[in-house]
């Protein structure tokens, strides 16, 4: 926790040392790839050069050509524009994952962290007992519950994730719920639940964030992978890993089936994962050396 | 010693209980009703969905279902699999050994390169090989197991011609007498070379694949605790002595440095597993994450269950026996 302390407590003006963050050749090239891919998402129906969604029976399983620059599918449907709103799904739906697990994470990290006793005792077992787990294999469990679909894979990724956030943010509260400001404006009378948002929250979001950064690419990486087996995004939404999953039964004469799609979740990780070692390493002199 | 063990044991005992409570409420109080599903899906009838749901013991109030609950699970009671008509604990016991032998050798390998990788790129810090380590690495982890799986496929098997895929041992070749299940095992107990090879041919792939993230996690982790460990007191004091460089390392940092190893490795094995589900599916690999999966497809529920409960448990139980371990090797951790 000290490291991020020193960052909040550093000199300069703040978006100098943002700057200095991207000096690092591989973070920029991180934060470059991680940029290619939202622009790529979000122009996803300027750029396609076809409908991601129609077949084309004249054309199935056609290798890449200046037609079809990723191939085509066992339906003939055009790999490179549903790789293009593939990104669409698998960005948001991480996104939404981080964020709702962040949310429910910090609601009960908070509780736990501030009011401290019996409350704390019950959220903090609660979080051991789903740290029990490997995360994919509960959510494939509780995925599987629910049945399939994106949404049900969300919620089953989010419950698995929340309780490394509440962790997270239970400790900042903690630390901060001591601190002086706390304390004056306790003795100014503030409701608690004004205390625990308006003055303690805003100071224990920056360790929030940037663990937020650094669990993107495992989110994609998760959501595909139940995507995969069948538990995620359901035909015929084009989604990188269940495409992957339908072009599995082609790999050996069609290689491009796959491929691609999978190229574009390696591409998309590496770039967050570049930059969030990026910033680990900034935000944390220990690893800087 | 004792008492940090039992205080240990008591922690485990938490998320023991988490694995039962947390599938109790997957299998009985989530809205997805099972037994729909064991009567045959939405299609139906609402009175043969009752029928089941009685014989299921769903109509009974929750503390008496779960009561029922803990009692099968005492008995070892995972439920029937639609899908194969076998007891899943005897189809679990059938497949388990595959995952074994898949997670232990692929274990083997992020433990056996991990720590020489990490060790070098913090003796070469920034230097060439650390840079390269550190590429590597970041890229490793940002690989899809399940899409990286599917390149091995078409470069060793299809292209290259190297490695066999699929199942365990080839089509028609007879599984060793299985002692342990484990065929590399059982092989060379055998005296049986010639499946031994076999065996380890089939399991390379699948093996290095699903090493790889871990390999590249734990090179990391190694790398830093190597770090923290050269900047102490005592290893200025180890050079200022005049120790040769490889004397410090060797003699003085990695014997602290490769304590807190021992947790990385075993937090490692729960990442591994996930992967193992994921990377079984593309090798067809028959172990329990495959029998999971094709549950999955079928809509079978109880074998889903019975792979999550047995997962939880085999985690809990080695992330004890490392804690224990980590304590024995480090004297401050049983005294704090």
């Amino acid at each position: 926790m000290a490291a991020w302390n020193q960052v909040e407590g550093g000199k300069g003006p703040d978006w100098r040392r943002r700057l200095r963050l991207l000096r690092r050749p591989v973070t920029a090239i991180g934060l470059a790839l991680l940029l290619l891919m939202i622009v790529l998402a979000v122009l996803a129906p300027v750029l396609a050069t076809h409908d991601p969604l129609a077949p084309d029976m004249g054309h199935f399983l056609a290798g890449p050509s200046a037609a079809h620059w990723f191939g085509t599918d066992d339906l003939g449907r055009d790999i490179f524009s549903r790789t293009l709103y593939g990104a669409r799904v698998s960005l948001l739906s991480a996104l939404a994952l981080v964020m709702i697990a962040a949310a429910l994470g910090t609601l009960l990290g908070a509780l736990a962290g501030y009011l401290g006793g019996w409350v704390d005792d019950l959220i903090m077992r609660l979080t051991d007992m789903f740290l029990a787990f490997p995360g994919l294999i509960l959510a494939m469990a509780i995925a599987a519950t629910l049945g399939p679909g994106l949404f049900h894979a969300l919620i089953a990724l989010s419950l698995v994730w929340w309780p490394s956030y509440a962790r997270l943010v239970r400790g900042q509260f903690l630390t901060l719920r001591s601190v002086e400001y706390v304390e004056a404006a306790r003795a100014l009378g503030s409701p608690t639940r004004r205390i625990m948002w308006r003055e303690i929250l805003p100071n224990a979001m920056t360790p929030l964030v940037v663990q937020i950064t650094l669990d993107l690419g495992y989110a994609i990486l998760s959501t595909s992978g139940l995507s995969f087996i069948g538990l995620g995004v359901q035909a015929p939404t084009p989604e990188w890993g269940a495409m992957i999953a339908y072009g599995r039964s082609y790999m050996m004469n069609a290689w491009w089936y796959s491929t691609f799609p999978g190229l574009a979740i390696f591409v998309t990780v590496l770039g967050v994962n570049l930059l969030g070692d990026g910033i680990r390493d900034w935000l944390d002199p220990r690893h800087r050396r | 010693m004792l008492g940090f063990i039992l205080r240990r044991i008591a922690y485990s005992l938490v998320g023991l209980a988490g694995v039962v409570i947390i599938t109790f409420f997957l299998s009985h109080i989530l809205p997805g009703d099972p037994a729909q599903l064991a009567a045959g899906g939405m299609r139906a009838r609402p009175e043969a969905v009752e029928a089941v749901r009685k014989q299921m013991g769903l109509d009974q109030p929750i503390p008496v279902q779960f009561g029922r609950y803990l009692a099968g699970l005492a008995r070892g009671d995972l439920g029937r699999s639609i899908r194969t008509k076998q007891p899943v604990n005897k189809d679990l016991r059938r497949f388990m050994p595959a995952t074994v032998e898949l997670s232990v050798v692929a274990m083997l390998i992020v433990a056996l390169l991990g720590i020489p990788f990490g060790v070098l790129a913090a003796v070469r810090r920034d230097g060439l090989i650390d840079q390269v380590i550190r590429v590597v690495s970041i890229s490793a982890v940002s690989l899809p197991v399940f899409w990286f799986a599917l390149l091995a496929q078409m470069l060793f098997y299809r292209q290259l011609q190297w490695l066999p895929v699929g199942n365990r041992l080839p089509l028609f070749a007879d599984a060793p007498p299985g002692v342990t299940g484990l065929f590399l095992v059982d092989s060379v107990l055998a005296w049986d070379w010639l499946t031994f090879r076999d065996a380890l041919l089939h399991l390379t792939l699948p093996a290095v694949v699903l090493a790889t993230g871990s390999l590249a996690m734990v090179t990391r982790m190694v790398r830093g605790s190597v770090l923290d460990v050269l900047n102490l007191d005592y290893v200025r004091t180890a050079r200022a002595k005049g120790l040769t460089e490889r004397i410090v390392i060797f003699k003085h940092v990695l014997r602290n440095a490769l304590v807190p190893v021992v947790t990385m490795l075993g937090l490692q094995f729960g990442t591994l597993l996930s992967g193992a589900v994921l990377a079984e599916v593309v090798f067809n690999w028959p172990g329990i994450g495959l029998y999971a999966v094709q549950s999955i497809v079928e809509l079978d529920y109880q074998p889903i269950l019975g792979v999550t409960i047995l997962i939880g448990v085999a985690y809990v139980t080695i992330n004890l026996l490392v804690d224990i371990l980590y304590a024995k090797l480090d004297p401050r951790i049983r005294f704090s």
